[in-house]
């Protein structure tokens, strides 16, 4: 939910507390689909409880649920109150949910994103169209699946091409649809209870290498690899130690989920005897098989195994924030231009080409502070261009600048900016990156051309 | 004297090639590359800018020797501790972003572990990093980490890295100058395969184009007519 938005459905359920003048305290987040997604692929597996095959809707981002529940609704007491049970089971852990129940996948969609009775009566946006063919569907008076029901369907196939035939033919029940099934959790775990409690760490080492082993063969029966491992060994008279190693890539490698381990085993700090120590591959998905080229291809990407072995074992020292790949973003206030995402569990569909850069070599400095540092000490010459200013005790005459190159952008946040950014050469030849802030007059430096 | 010298300085190429493949890559820029022994670095060394102070240019050759050595295939790594790196200015270098790994490490030793590793990686074809501090133990590290795997090393130092011992196989100073159409850098030879005691070399960098460039170039006629001694021929 947009920030905006967020914002006002809490000053909404702030209202009755109003009166006494308090307002509720915003926790603000980063979005991170990752985790969005992670969370529910978790809970998807946590609902087979309700029914045996479970799947995400394909959707971008997912945001649906998608349950079989054909011929069960008799063991929960009819189908109400297996709604009702569903609906308490969220709520326990704090989640609300939204529940359509429906002939088929494209009804029980419908009837859980908007509210009615009857499928037919439903707007078009419930068939899961593109928003551009449901404005001109509605703008040719058709605005629910009613409407389209009498429409002669071959004529709707010409002009509106198969998307829209098959939503409609999916809804009704006349197009089979499947549902895309997140398995229920396998039993990738691998379990060693000691005798008695263990302190020395070559034995904790060997034990750990052994689990990895078994754990490796389970996955490889089912042609699986782990994304993610969860590791506890529970100590005596103190709370088990917890931790997790990530993937770039599906493994089933032994050696290679040793290593990345080893790494985070040699910060680990034990300060009490071990009882027991579990694996468990939380994230798993099927192992990627590359046909070897005829001639080879020198040209190496991030995808050789090579390298994917280099970035687990950077992420699994580093952490997974440490190791990113660039996104560029069409922002054109500097430090909004571009974002991070970590190489390990980030989407793959936010990469985007590299698009053509519309700047020039010596147009943005290859170094830019992650904050504008304000200068204190300058001058400003009769063209309102930097004349001098002093940078970490060190004064820099401008023998020649470029610009201003006026950026005035971010009206929509919070906290737009306006700036005048100059680039400078001093009369040694180092060459910066200045601002003066149209809002207040100061003067910023934002980069150096290192 | 100077037959010796010549001896010396054939003796050490000598060497020099025998220990390496001699596949060299080129630095970016032309102007650089007539100056170098093999008209560009070695693969599997390390290459080293001290720059003279913050805005001095030395990544932005860095940047360029790391695109072209990226143009044969294989992944670059940033190892950016400071995490000032601005990607879009590396976008109008014409890097590959899509096959750029960042790496943010937050201490120097972490800094320094990463860099060993993407060195180590045959599929690595270019590591950047700006290291304030090598030890020498650490820095002999990295040099036989780029020699096991091939990566080309791009190191780029502050001023005060001048006086440490350095195992790169080539040392350079950049320090930049005012032009009269573009920037100015001028890059000197510190440590160069048996190069000793050369002139900088003056590079200029068009404001408008980009394009580096020699900033005393020789004048045309001399050129066609090869008057001028070139110093690899003279080596050679």
């Amino acid at each position: 939910m947009p920030l905006p938005e967020a914002t006002a459905l809490g000053n909404q359920y702030d209202g009755p507390r109003r009166s006494s003048s308090k307002k509720t305290q915003f926790h603000i987040e980063t979005h991170d689909p990752f985790e969005d997604h992670k969370t529910l692929e978790e809970l998807a597996a946590w609902c087979h409880r309700f029914s045996p095959l479970v799947g995400l809707a394909e959707e971008e981002p997912a945001e649906t649920l998608l349950l079989d529940v054909t011929g069960i609704a008799s063991l929960f007491g009819g189908e109400q109150a297996m709604n009702q049970q569903i609906e308490n089971s969220f709520l326990q852990q704090h989640l609300m949910v939204r529940i359509g129940l429906g002939e088929t996948v494209g009804a029980a969609w419908a009837l859980a994103h908007y509210s009615g009775l009857h499928l037919l009566e439903l707007p078009i946006e419930a068939l899961r169209l593109p928003p551009a063919m449901v404005e001109v569907l509605n703008r040719l008076g058709l605005e629910c699946i009613g409407n389209l029901v009498p429409l002669p369907r071959d004529e709707l196939k010409a002009r509106f091409g198969a998307i829209l035939l098959q939503r409609l033919n999916q809804a009704l029940g006349q197009q089979a649809e499947i549902i895309p099934q997140i398995h229920a959790p396998a039993d990738f775990t691998a379990e060693w209870t000691f005798e008695h409690p263990v302190t020395q760490q070559r034995v904790i080492h060997e034990v750990i290498k052994q689990l990895i082993e078994r754990l490796c063969f389970s996955l490889l029966k089912q042609d699986n690899g782990s994304l993610q491992l969860s590791y506890r060994l529970t100590c005596q008279d103190s709370e088990p130690v917890t931790f997790e190693v990530g993937c770039y890539r599906p493994s089933a490698d032994a050696s290679h989920l040793w290593k990345l381990t080893e790494a985070q085993l040699e910060r680990l700090v034990l300060r009490h005897p071990v009882i027991c120590i579990s694996i468990c591959s939380i994230r798993y998905s099927r192992l990627s098989r590359q046909q070897k080229e005829l001639f080879d291809d020198s040209h190496v990407r991030q995808d050789s195994p090579l390298v994917t072995s280099l970035i687990d074992r950077m992420t699994s020292r580093l952490g997974r924030q440490a190791i990113v790949r660039c996104i560029l973003q069409s922002d054109p206030q500097p430090e909004k231009a571009y974002r991070y995402e970590p190489l390990v569990g980030g989407s793959r569909s936010s990469r985007r080409a590299n698009s053509h850069s519309p700047f020039s070599l010596l147009d943005r400095p290859l170094h830019l502070l992650a904050k504008p540092v304000a200068l204190k000490n300058y001058a400003v010459a009769a063209n309102g261009s930097p004349s001098w200013f002093q940078y970490s005790s060190e004064q820099h005459t401008v023998s020649r600048h470029w610009g201003p190159e006026r950026i005035e952008t971010g009206w929509w946040r919070q906290r737009g900016v306006r700036r005048d950014y100059y680039r400078v050469e001093t009369e040694e030849g180092f060459r910066f990156w200045l601002f003066r802030s149209l809002q207040d007059g100061r003067w910023f430096l934002h980069g150096a051309f290192e | 004297m100077d037959h010796k010298i010549i001896q010396l300085r054939e003796l050490l190429n000598r060497k020099e090639s025998e220990k390496k493949p001699c596949q060299s890559i080129s630095s970016g820029c032309l102007p650089l590359d007539r100056h170098l022994p093999q008209q560009g670095f070695q693969r599997g060394s390390l290459i080293e800018w001290i720059g003279g102070g913050v805005g001095s240019g030395a990544s932005l050759l860095g940047m360029l020797a790391a695109r072209s050595a990226c143009r044969g295939g294989g992944a670059l790594v940033l190892v950016d501790r400071g995490q000032s790196f601005y990607p879009p200015a590396a976008n109008a270098y014409q890097l590959d972003l899509q096959n750029t790994i960042v790496v943010h490490p937050t201490t120097e030793k972490d800094e320094c572990w990463a860099i060993e590793q993407a060195l180590r990686c045959s599929d690595i074809a270019a590591v950047v990093a700006w290291p304030k501090r090598l030890t020498s133990n650490a820095f002999r590290r990295l040099q036989l980490a780029a020699e096991h795997g091939g990566s080309l090393g791009l190191l780029v130092r502050p001023t005060t890295a001048r006086n440490e011992s350095s195992w790169a196989s080539l040392r350079m100073l950049v320090s930049p100058s005012v032009g009269r159409q573009g920037w100015r850098l001028s890059v000197e030879l510190l440590r160069c395969g048996g190069l000793f005691g050369t002139k900088p070399i003056e590079l200029e960098i068009d404001d408008q184009t980009g394009e580096v460039r020699d900033a005393h170039p020789r004048p045309l006629a001399a050129q066609l007519a090869g008057t001028t001694p070139d110093p690899r021929k003279a080596r050679a």
